[in-house]
């Protein structure tokens, strides 16, 4: 091809090409700017009736403003209230037709749609049937936010269907369910419980993290029988929970651990054993100092240190002590400074 | 004969610059496909943006812990408040371990008294080569403040694998001089982590702050310098993370990670020896080790990139700086790609030694080369009566005025996503300068990145990348105040 040809197709395309970019570039520019203008004041008095205004006030302001002003207004009242006032919002959203349309949205054949429901629904509740269908939603972002809205509707079914997401395949909406069931707190304790004893594969340990977190005496019984479970990950997990639960039970489960197969199982154990300060486990977490593991016997030497007299004279012992790495690790324990904890 | 030999010529000439001309073609297609790439990704994130729930998982206390790796050097002046700014980022697990790394002015007697450091006996492991460790010290005040005294013998690349070996977060974060981290930075760059569970490190976009309005550590409002140096580096920024890594996202991970705000995970990071010490450009190295080793081993493998910004620097406004800056960023860029040359075209990597890697060869490593040889051509063509006015405008708009269109596509998707400059007059600027900067500044560019090149091949040693030395005007914006 000529290149005398070829030059006027391509600059009359990048002509236009340009200045189609920089009408959009400008055009948004202004129109941010319009915009910003014209509802800053509508913004303000609506934010006025709101927060000083009665029932009908509220309800008039808000639906004088755009659909996206409506929530982010609704959002911003949502964000510091609970309770009473949360009832007072979903009334408002209600009367101001916030909640047909989230609701209309939140079955909507488009993802983003369903998306934008559930999050509008998140700031004003919904039915269990909705919240379940938005759980089992074939999008994962929908799934996660969908999560969220459970919160506001913790029933026992929603809670299992909380609890069946830990299995998800995208990890987006694992994480979302860990931290709706943790949010959830005491209302989720009873339906984990049962879940760690029954629950199966990553499943059960992403539902550990959770329990960790909680520490509840009700996760004692499934913890002692996960301390004994092949993957050497839930067993470390399970050692934790162990350790913040803090219980006599589960003091003797951990100082079995003492002699797991698994490196960071001992370690975790030993961790765990001077985190309570379990003290007639001593001789046992003192063993532990002449492992091969460096990480073991860190742990070891620094739960020797947290269990006080008992501890403080073993680990004086294991500084004359006939294995270098014993004694070097106990020298460097004793050495620490009273106020300050060593690295992990 | 001498006719036959100059009838020859001029048909390889002819064709030389048409081949050329189809690398520019071919490479301006190739970006708009990543550019293509980089909406669809964009328009994802939007949609997935509605939902709070992907907002607030990063303040969960489930979200991964992050320790941030500070090494300084001779800092008396700025280690206080930029530790401290470190300390009020936004983030439940976060913990800041600054490296000194063999000062001599009195930064770790400064940090000491600032945040009442205690000595802490090191009981650590030390798994990764670096000079031994001389202090470490923990804050009174701040349990997330370790600070780790070394003397200075290696480079960057030792304090950093000192400060890996301290640190105990899941994630770690090597930070440089001059970066001012957004408050919520680290809530954002973490997600990448919490959404996938293949990913090994994440980078997000820092942005040029010249001129923008800092207050309380955040930048308040940012505006598009006056200077043109740095108003073209705003371009070239946008241009690199906006279309480029965003849109490498959806084609099988970044490679590069340079010049962002990287995380990593530490596990990973220490499976593969940590920074490479006898490397000057570690961040960039290490990224190349841990997608190697990912394919090598079945494990994580994704380098995924964060378009939100979630950090500002101040880029250079004397021709001296950026050209020091870009002849060293494409002399590291050719070691490390040498130094990993067994992934071309390697298809046991995948697409990261299929497409990945010859694509940083083919397109930006070798494209100062390619644009030279093309230019002379055409001044050769030129003078020698072989190409007509219109052959030469064609060579031109496909070298560098398709490159300011995709630039100009670039600039509207970034400001229809983030909205980060508000004013009109900021807008035009931006256009401005993305018009500007294939006139001139782009010459020179190639000019800066051939000189690394040319360095490169000779071997010629230059100063380490390790702690800037103080005055240095990196080190002059530490995280207070970008402008006056």
């Amino acid at each position: 091809m000529n290149a005398g040809e070829l030059l006027p197709t391509l600059v009359a395309a990048m002509a236009g090409a340009l200045i189609g970019s920089l009408v959009m570039l400008l055009g948004h520019g202004a129109w941010l700017r319009l915009f910003g203008r014209w509802s800053a004041p509508r913004l303000a008095r609506a934010r006025t009736a709101l927060y000083r205004g009665g029932r009908d006030d509220a309800v008039a302001a808000l639906s004088s403003l755009p659909y996206r002003l409506r929530l982010r207004l609704l959002g911003e009242l949502a964000s510091s209230r609970e309770g009473h006032d949360r009832d007072r919002i979903a009334d408002l959203a209600r009367a101001a037709g916030i909640t047909r349309r989230a609701e209309r949205m939140a079955h909507s054949r488009w993802w983003w749609r369903r998306l934008r429901g559930a999050s509008t629904l998140a700031l004003i509740g919904a039915d269990e049937i909705l919240v379940l269908s938005l759980l089992r939603d074939p999008h994962p972002g929908v799934r996660a936010q969908a999560a969220e809205l459970a919160v506001s509707r913790p029933t026992a079914t929603v809670v299992n269907a909380l609890l069946e997401n830990l299995e998800d395949p995208a990890a987006l909406c694992r994480c979302a369910a860990q931290e709706a069931l943790l949010r959830l707190g005491s209302s989720a304790v009873p339906a984990l419980a049962s879940y760690l004893e029954g629950g199966t594969g990553d499943a059960r340990s992403a539902a550990l993290l959770v329990a960790l977190e909680m520490a509840q005496p009700a996760f004692t019984r499934a913890a002692i029988r996960l301390c004994e479970d092949p993957d050497p990950v839930v067993r470390v997990r399970t050692v934790g929970l162990l350790g913040a639960i803090g219980t006599l039970e589960g003091a003797e489960a951990l100082t079995r651990r003492l002699d797991d197969p698994a490196a960071p199982v001992r370690a975790a154990a030993a961790r765990a054993l001077g985190q309570i300060g379990h003290w007639p486990a001593a001789p046992e977490v003192a063993a532990l100092m002449r492992d091969r593991s460096w990480e073991v016997r860190h742990a070891a030497g620094l739960a020797l240190r947290g269990l006080g007299s008992p501890g403080a004279l073993l680990l004086r012992r294991f500084r004359e002590d006939g294995n270098p790495f014993a004694s070097d690790m106990a020298r460097q324990i004793l050495d620490l400074p009273a106020t300050a904890e060593a690295p992990a | 004969m001498t006719a036959l030999a100059g009838w020859l010529g001029d048909i390889a000439l002819v064709r030389f610059e048409w081949a050329v001309l189809a690398y520019f073609a071919l490479a301006n297609i190739w970006y708009l496909i990543l550019l293509a790439g980089a909406t669809k990704e964009m328009r994802n994130l939007a949609g997935l943006s509605i939902g709070h729930a992907r907002a607030r998982l990063p303040r969960s206390p489930l979200a991964p812990s992050i320790s941030l790796l500070v090494p300084l050097r001779d800092a008396v002046g700025t280690a206080v408040d930029r530790v401290a700014a470190l300390l009020a980022l936004h983030y439940p697990g976060l913990e800041v371990v600054v490296i000194d790394d063999g000062s001599t002015d009195g930064t770790v007697e400064a940090l000491r008294e600032h945040f009442n450091l205690v000595p802490v006996h090191p009981v650590y492991r030390r798994t990764l080569s670096s000079t031994p460790v001389s202090a470490l010290y923990r804050s009174a005040f701040y349990p997330n403040l370790t600070v780790v005294e070394k003397p200075h013998i290696g480079g960057r690349a030792d304090a950093l694998n000192a400060g890996l070996d301290v640190a105990n977060g899941e994630l770690v974060c090597a930070l440089r001089n001059g970066m001012l981290i957004e408050a919520d930075g680290l809530r954002r760059i973490v997600r990448p982590f919490l959404e996938n569970d293949e990913v090994l490190a994440a980078g997000g976009t820092i942005r040029v702050g010249n001129e923008a309005t800092v207050r309380g550590g955040r930048v308040v409002e940012p505006r598009i310098p006056r200077n043109p140096l740095a108003g073209f580096r705003v371009i070239e920024s946008l241009r690199s993370f906006l279309s480029g890594r965003l849109g490498w996202n959806r084609v099988g991970g970044n490679l590069v990670l340079a010049g962002t705000l990287s995380l990593f995970r530490r596990r990973s990071v220490i499976e593969v020896g940590g920074y490479a010490s006898d490397s000057d450009g570690e961040d960039v190295e290490l990224v190349l080790r841990l997608r190697r080793r990912g394919y090598e081993t079945g494990g994580p493998r994704r380098v995924a990139f964060v378009p939100d910004p979630v950090g500002w620097t101040v880029a250079p406004t004397t021709t001296t700086e950026v050209g020091r800056a870009r002849e060293r960023d494409h002399r590291i860029l050719a070691a490390a790609l040498w130094r990993h040359r067994a992934v071309f075209l390697n298809r046991r990597y995948g697409v990261l030694g299929l497409v990945i890697f010859p694509h940083v060869v083919i397109m930006e490593l070798l494209a100062p080369v390619v644009e030279l040889l093309g230019v002379l051509g055409l001044a050769l063509g030129m003078a020698l009566g072989v190409f007509d006015a219109a052959f030469a405008v064609l060579f031109l708009l496909f070298a560098y005025g398709l490159g300011a269109v995709l630039t100009v596509f670039t600039l509207v998707m970034d400001e229809m996503c983030f909205e980060r400059y508000a004013r009109l007059s900021d807008r035009l600027r931006l256009v401005w300068w993305a018009l500007l900067e294939p006139i001139g500044y782009r010459q020179l560019s190639t000019f800066w990145r051939l000189q690394g090149l040319e360095k490169f091949l000779r071997g010629r040693p230059r100063p380490s990348l390790a702690t800037p030395p103080p005055g240095s005007p990196e080190d002059a914006i530490t995280g207070v105040r970008l402008t006056a």
